[in-house]
C-alpha cells in the first residue's frame, strides 16, 4: 500500500530548497525588518530566490512565509502569506515542481507556560493557513518548532484550515532539538513524534540548529521511533556572528557529502535551512537524483493495511513505550470514593490535586489518570484545567478518563503529547463518539470489555466484545496496537469467581487477540477487609497473565511493591534495573508507610526533639517537619483531643511563633514555609475528622496576580500562609483580568482581595483593578504586594493595604478579618 | 553535575532574607538540599554576540535598531563603538521544577527558586569574565552589564532587543508584557572598551 508520502511525492528521495533569510540579507533586507513583507515590497526578488533553488534542484520551494501571521504582522499576515505562496506556486509550476506553504513559531508560548491562550494560538495559525491554501499551495510545511504545545496548535490548525478549505493537502512538520535532544520545552523525540503520529501529520523532520553531522544522532533517534517517512533540513553549520555579519562555515561539498551519507539512512527528503544556498541544495540534489528512500521495517496492521510504530504515549516531557513492559498508572486523581478529592473538585483548588498528582510520581506512577466527573461540576471546563494544570507540574503522560465526548476533546486538544484516553467500549454511540476524537487528535484508547447488554461472565463474551471494538477501530484507520483492552475486575465478595474471569481474559486477550491488557486492580477487593492484600495477590496474578497496566493506588506501598516484584520476576524488567532502582539501597522495607519523615531544616533540631515534654505537634510545626505533625495529629485525635483544641492549643502558637520569628529576622522564608506546609499536613489531618461547613466570608480572600503578569511565585507563598492562618483562599492564578477577580468576589462573597505585580509594567493592571473593585464591590478590602511596590505606590493606586512580604500580608488580612 | 560558586549561596541567602554570615549559616542545609535539584532541572543556554553601537547624543542605537532614547545607556557606552549583546537561560524545566516543590515543599521550593535566581547569574557573570578575559588579549575590557528594564531603558527594549539577539533559538520568548519566559533567563549588553580608556574614567 502506498503511503500519503508517496501518492503525493512519487517514489524518490523528494529535494526541498534551502535557506531564504540568509539570501533576502544579501539582497538588501535589512535587520528587523520582515522578511515576509517583501512578497508585497518585492515579489521579484523572491521570486528570484525561488529559481535559484529550482534550477539547482530543488522539487519543493518553500514560501516565504515562515512568519506570516497575526502576531508577527498583524493585519497585513494575511496579504502576505497569500503573497508570498502564489509567488512560490508561480516558480514551481514552470518547473513541475510543488509550493509548500511555510509556517514558523508565533513567537509567543502558548498558556500554561506563556501567556497565549492556546485557541488563540490555533486561531492565528489557521486564519494563516487558509489564506496559504486558497492561494494555492500545494502542501504545509510547519518548521522550526521548538515547543510541544505550539506545534501541536499548529497542527490542529493546519488541519482545520484544510477542513474549511475543503482540500486534502499533506503536512510535514519539522522540529528543531538542542543539543540535549529535547524541545527547548522539554520534550525529547520519541515523545514528539508519538503526538506527530497522533495528529496524523504526512511527514516529520528536523531542521535548523546545525550542520548535518551534528544532528546524526537525533535523527537515528527519529528514524528508529517512527515508521512515518522523515525528511531532514539542516543549517550549514551553527551561524557565527562577529560585528553583526552571519557567516555559516560549511561549504556546499560538504553539506552535500554528509547529506548523502544520511540519506542513506532512510530519509524521504533532504534540503537545507540557514546558511544553505542554492550550490548546497545543487550538490545535495545531484548526490541522490534518482535515490529511493531505504526501507525501515515496521509491522503492518491487518485491518487498516497501515504500518505502525512502537505504542507509544507522552506528557509534556517524558515518554513511555507501551510495548516494553508493565507500567503503573496512578488512580488518585478521581473524586471517586474520596471525600477529600470531592471537595478539591468543588473548591476547585487545583493545587490540592496537583500535590496528589506530584506524590503519584514520586511514589513510582508511570501515567496519572485524571477523572473529574462529578454531578455538580463542569466535567468539560474541569478536565481541561485540572489536566492542563498536571502538566505544568508532571513529565509523565496523562490518562483523559470521562465518559463525556465533549470534555475529551476539550481536553485533549491542548493536551501536551499524546495521552491514554479512558475510555470506549463495546457500545456504538461511544465508539462513535471517542473513535474520532481518537483518530484526530491522537491517543493510546482504553476498551471495556462490555456493550449494550452489560459485562459478559465469560471470556468468551469478552473476547468477543474485544474482536467487534478492534474492528470498528480500525474504520477510522486506528490499529490494534494503540488499543489497550481492560479486562473488568468485579469483586470477588460477591462473586467468588470474578478474578478468575479476569485473569482468564487478560490471558486470552493478550494471546488470542494480541492486543494490551490494563486492570483497576482494587476493585476486585471491594466490600473486603484488609483491601491491600488482596490487591497486591491479585496484581501479582496478573502480570503473570500478562497485563500490560495496572490502575492502582502507588501510595500504597504493598500493592506497589508487589507490582514490581512481579514485573522483575516476570522477565520483563530487563535486568532487574526497575526493581534495583527501586529497592536496591531501600532500609528494611515497611509496607505500612510510604512517607518518610522529613529532615528538619532547624539548626539544632536534634536536641529540641529531645525534650520530651514539650507539646510534640508544636515541636513538629516549628521544625517544619509534615510527616510529624500530621502524626501527632492522628495521636491526639485517636487520644480523644477535640480538633478545635488542637488548633487553638498547638496549631496556632507553633504558626504565630514561627511567624513572629519570621518577623523578626530570626528565620527566614524556607523555614518559614516549611512550618507552614507542616501546619497544612496538620490541618488537613484535622478537616477529615471535622464535618464539611462553609467557610467565614470574613475570612475568604480572592487571591491574583495582575494581569500581564506571570510571575506568580509569590502570591503563591502568601496563599500556603493564608490557608494556614486560616483563610479560605480562592486563587485565580496569574495574568487575571481586573473583571475576572471582580467575578470571583462577587461569586464567592470575598472580603479581602489579595493582588501581586512583579514589574513596573504590570502595576496599572493593579490600578485599574483595586479601581474596578472599589467601585463594583464596596466595602471589600484590597490588598497589595510585589517586588515593584511600596507603601508609598500601594497608597497612590488607592489599595486599602500594602505587605511588605507575606507574613505582613497575613497580619493584615488578619486584622481586617478581626474588624468585621 | 558542576558545584555552584560560593557567590550563588551567598546571593541566594540575600534573595532569602539573610544580612550576615550567621543568617546564612542557619540558610546554608536548605540551600544545599535545593542545590542538586537546581543542578538536575537547569539546561544551561546561552546567546552572545558583539555588535557596532552609535551614540548621539541621548540616541542609542544598536546594530540597526530602532534608536532609542537612553542617557543612561549613552553614558554606559561613552566612547565605545561596540557592545556585546547575551541572553542566558535555564530552561523551561527549571521553572517546573520550582512550582513543583513549591506545591509539594514550600519552603525548599523558595529555596531553589532563590537558588537559580543566584545561579544563572553567576552563570552569567561567569560568560562575561571569560569575554572580558578575550577582550583584554585585544586591548579592550568590558563595561558592567545592562539589561532592558534597568535605568531609563523601558522594558519594552526587550521586544527589539531579543529580536535582534534571536533569543528564541535558546527557547526564550517575551509575554505580552514583555517577561521572559523561561523566567530564570537574563539579557543584557555590555559596553566593549579601549583599556586605557577605562582607566581615564
Amino acid at each position: 500500500m502506498k503511503t500519503r508520502w508517496e501518492q503525493f511525492f512519487g517514489a524518490e528521495i523528494v529535494v526541498f530548497d534551502g535557506g531564504m533569510g540568509t539570501l533576502l540579507q544579501s539582497m538588501g533586507l535589512k535587520g528587523g525588518q520582515r522578511p515576509e513583507t517583501w512578497n508585497i515590497a518585492h515579489p521579484e526578488r523572491i521570486l528570484e530566490v525561488h529559481e535559484s533553488y529550482l534550477k539547482a534542484g530543488a522539487r519543493v520551494v518553500t514560501a516565504n512565509t515562515f512568519g506570516a501571521a497575526e502576531s508577527h504582522l498583524g493585519d497585513k499576515a494575511q496579504e502576505c502569506m497569500a503573497a508570498g505562496v502564489k509567488i512560490a506556486k508561480e516558480a514551481a509550476q514552470k518547473y513541475g515542481a510543488k509550493a509548500a506553504i511555510d509556517m514558523g513559531s508565533l513567537g509567543r508560548l502558548p498558556e500554561p507556560y506563556g501567556d497565549l491562550p492556546f485557541e488563540e494560538a490555533v486561531r492565528q495559525f489557521r486564519e494563516a493557513f487558509v489564506a496559504g491554501i486558497n492561494a494555492g499551495g500545494d502542501l504545509i510545511l510547519i518548521e522550526t518548532m521548538t515547543d510541544l504545545l505550539e506545534t501541536r496548535a499548529c497542527v490542529i490548525a493546519a488541519k482545520e484550515a484544510l477542513d474549511i478549505c475543503g482540500k486534502d493537502l499533506p503536512i510535514l512538520c519539522s522540529l528543531t532539538f538542542d543539543e540535549y535532544g529535547r524541545l527547548l520545552s522539554g520534550a525529547d523525540i520519541p515523545a514528539t513524534a508519538a503526538m506527530l503520529e497522533g495528529l496524523g501529520v504526512t511527514g516529520m523532520g528536523l531542521n535548523c540548529g546545525h550542520e548535518p553531522k551534528a544532528l546524526l544522532d537525533d535523527i537515528t533517534d527519529l528514524l528508529e521511533c517512527t515508521c512515518l517517512p522523515v525528511f531532514m533540513q539542516p543549517n550549514a553549520s551553527l551561524p557565527i556572528v562577529r560585528d553583526g555579519v552571519t557567516t555559516f562555515p560549511t561549504t556546499p561539498a560538504e553539506f552535500a557529502e554528509d547529506m548523502w551519507n544520511i540519506s542513506q539512512m532512510g530519509l524521504h527528503g533532504v534540503g537545507g535551512c540557514c546558511g544553505t544556498t542554492p550550490e548546497h541544495i545543487r550538490l545535495v540534489a545531484d548526490a541522490v537524483r534518482g535515490m529511493k528512500p531505504k526501507e525501515r521495517p515496521y509491522p503492518v496492521d491487518a485491518l487498516t493495511g497501515k504500518t505502525y510504530s512502537p505504542c507509544r504515549i507522552s506528557g509534556r516531557s517524558g515518554c513511555l513505550n507501551l510495548d516494553k513492559k508493565p507500567f503503573i498508572i496512578g488512580e488518585r486523581l478521581n473524586p471517586t470514593g474520596k471525600k477529600r478529592m470531592k471537595q478539591a473538585l468543588l473548591e476547585k483548588d487545583t493545587d490540592y490535586m496537583l500535590r496528589e498528582a506530584i506524590a503519584q510520581v514520586d511514589a513510582g506512577a508511570d501515567v496519572l489518570d485524571v477523572n473529574v466527573g462529578l454531578p455538580d461540576i463542569d466535567e468539560k471546563a474541569m478536565l481541561k484545567v485540572i489536566s492542563t494544570a498536571v502538566q505544568t507540574v508532571c513529565d509523565c503522560p496523562l490518562q483523559l478518563d470521562t465518559g463525556d465526548g465533549a470534555a475529551l476533546e476539550a481536553a485533549i486538544r491542548c493536551y501536551a503529547g499524546k495521552p491514554i484516553i479512558n475510555s470506549v467500549c463495546g457500545k456504538q454511540a461511544v465508539m462513535d463518539t471517542v473513535f474520532p476524537i481518537a483518530a484526530r487528535y491522537g491517543g493510546v484508547i482504553v476498551c471495556l470489555c462490555l456493550d449494550e447488554s452489560g459485562i459478559p461472565d465469560t471470556v468468551e463474551g469478552r473476547l468477543d466484545i474485544g474482536r467487534k471494538i478492534i474492528t470498528e477501530a480500525a474504520k477510522y484507520g486506528i490499529p490494534k496496537n494503540e488499543l489497550i483492552f481492560d479486562a473488568l475486575t468485579m469483586t470477588v465478595a460477591t462473586d467468588p469467581e470474578a478474578a478468575n474471569v479476569t485473569l482468564g481474559t487478560i490471558s486470552a486477550l493478550t494471546k488470542d487477540l494480541g492486543v494490551k491488557t490494563m486492570l483497576g486492580v482494587s476493585n476486585v477487593s471491594f466490600g473486603l477487609p484488609q483491601r491491600s492484600l488482596l490487591n497486591s495477590a491479585f496484581v501479582a496474578m496478573a502480570v503473570r497473565e500478562g497485563l500490560t497496566a495496572a490502575i492502582l493506588n502507588p501510595l500504597d506501598n504493598l500493592i506497589l511493591t508487589m507490582f514490581k516484584s512481579a514485573v522483575a520476576l516476570s522477565g520483563k524488567d530487563n535486568s532487574f534495573a526497575d526493581y534495583l532502582s527501586a529497592y536496591g539501597n531501600a532500609p528494611a522495607l515497611s509496607l505500612n508507610s510510604n512517607t518518610a519523615p522529613a529532615a528538619s531544616i532547624v539548626p539544632g533540631a536534634a536536641a529540641q526533639a529531645a525534650d520530651d515534654n514539650a507539646d510534640q505537634l508544636y515541636l513538629a510545626i516549628k521544625r517544619g517537619v509534615s510527616g510529624d505533625a500530621a502524626a501527632q495529629v492522628k495521636a491526639r485525635l485517636a487520644a480523644g483531643d477535640e480538633p478545635l483544641s488542637i488548633i487553638d492549643n498547638s496549631l496556632m502558637p507553633a504558626l504565630s511563633h514561627v511567624g513572629d520569628s519570621y518577623e523578626k529576622g530570626k528565620t527566614f522564608l524556607p523555614q518559614l514555609l516549611q512550618s507552614a506546609n507542616a501546619a497544612q499536613a496538620a490541618f488537613e489531618v484535622i478537616r477529615a475528622a471535622l464535618p464539611p461547613t462553609a467557610p467565614d466570608p470574613a475570612r475568604l480572600i480572592v487571591l491574583a496576580t495582575v494581569k500581564g503578569d506571570v510571575h506568580d511565585i509569590g502570591k503563591n507563598i502568601v496563599k500556603v500562609l493564608m490557608q494556614n492562618y486560616g483563610f479560605t483562599v480562592i486563587d485565580l492564578g496569574k495574568d487575571v483580568a481586573p473583571e475576572a477577580v471582580l467575578n470571583a468576589v462577587q461569586e464567592h462573597g470575598a472580603a479581602m482581595v489579595g493582588l501581586s505585580a512583579l514589574m513596573t509594567t504590570t502595576v496599572g493592571a493593579m490600578k485599574d483593578t483595586i479601581a474596578l473593585i472599589h467601585e463594583k464591590a464596596p466595602g471589600v478590602k484590597v490588598l497589595v504586594g510585589g517586588a515593584v511596590l511600596n507603601p508609598e505606590y500601594a497608597a497612590s493606586i488607592q489599595a486599602d493595604g500594602y505587605g511588605k512580604d507575606a507574613m505582613e500580608a497575613v497580619r493584615i488580612c488578619q486584622s481586617w478579618a478581626d474588624a468585621r | 553535575m558542576k558545584a555552584m560558586r560560593e557567590a550563588c549561596y551567598r546571593d541566594a541567602a540575600r534573595f532569602l532574607g539573610a544580612k550576615s554570615a550567621e543568617d546564612r549559616a542557619a540558610l546554608m542545609p536548605i540551600l544545599l538540599k535545593a542545590e542538586p535539584i537546581v543542578l538536575s532541572a537547569a539546561r544551561e543556554k546561552h546567546i552572545l554576540t558583539e555588535a557596532p553601537v552609535a551614540v548621539q547624543g541621548d540616541q542609542f542605537t544598536l546594530d540597526g535598531l530602532q534608536p532609542i532614547s537612553s542617557p543612561d545607556l549613552c553614558r554606559l557606552f561613552q566612547g565605545s563603538h561596540r557592545a556585546v549583546a547575551v541572553a542566558i537561560t535555564l530552561g523551561a524545566e527549571m521553572d517546573s521544577a520550582i512550582r513543583r516543590y513549591l506545591l509539594k515543599d514550600p519552603g525548599l521550593g523558595a529555596a531553589v527558586g532563590a537558588l537559580a535566581s543566584a545561579y544563572v547569574d553567576d552563570l552569567l557573570d561567569q560568560l562575561m569574565a571569560q569575554e572580558n578575559a578575550r577582550l583584554m588579549e585585544q586591548g579592550f575590557i568590558l563595561s558592567p552589564r545592562f539589561s532592558p528594564g534597568y535605568g531609563d531603558v523601558p522594558l519594552s527594549w526587550q521586544k527589539p532587543f531579543t529580536a535582534f539577539l534571536h533569543t528564541e533559538k535558546i527557547g526564550v520568548r517575551l509575554t505580552e508584557q514583555c517577561l521572559m519566559i523561561p523566567e530564570k533567563s537574563i539579557t543584557a549588553l555590555a559596553a566593549v572598551r579601549p583599556s586605557g580608556m577605562e582607566e581615564e574614567q
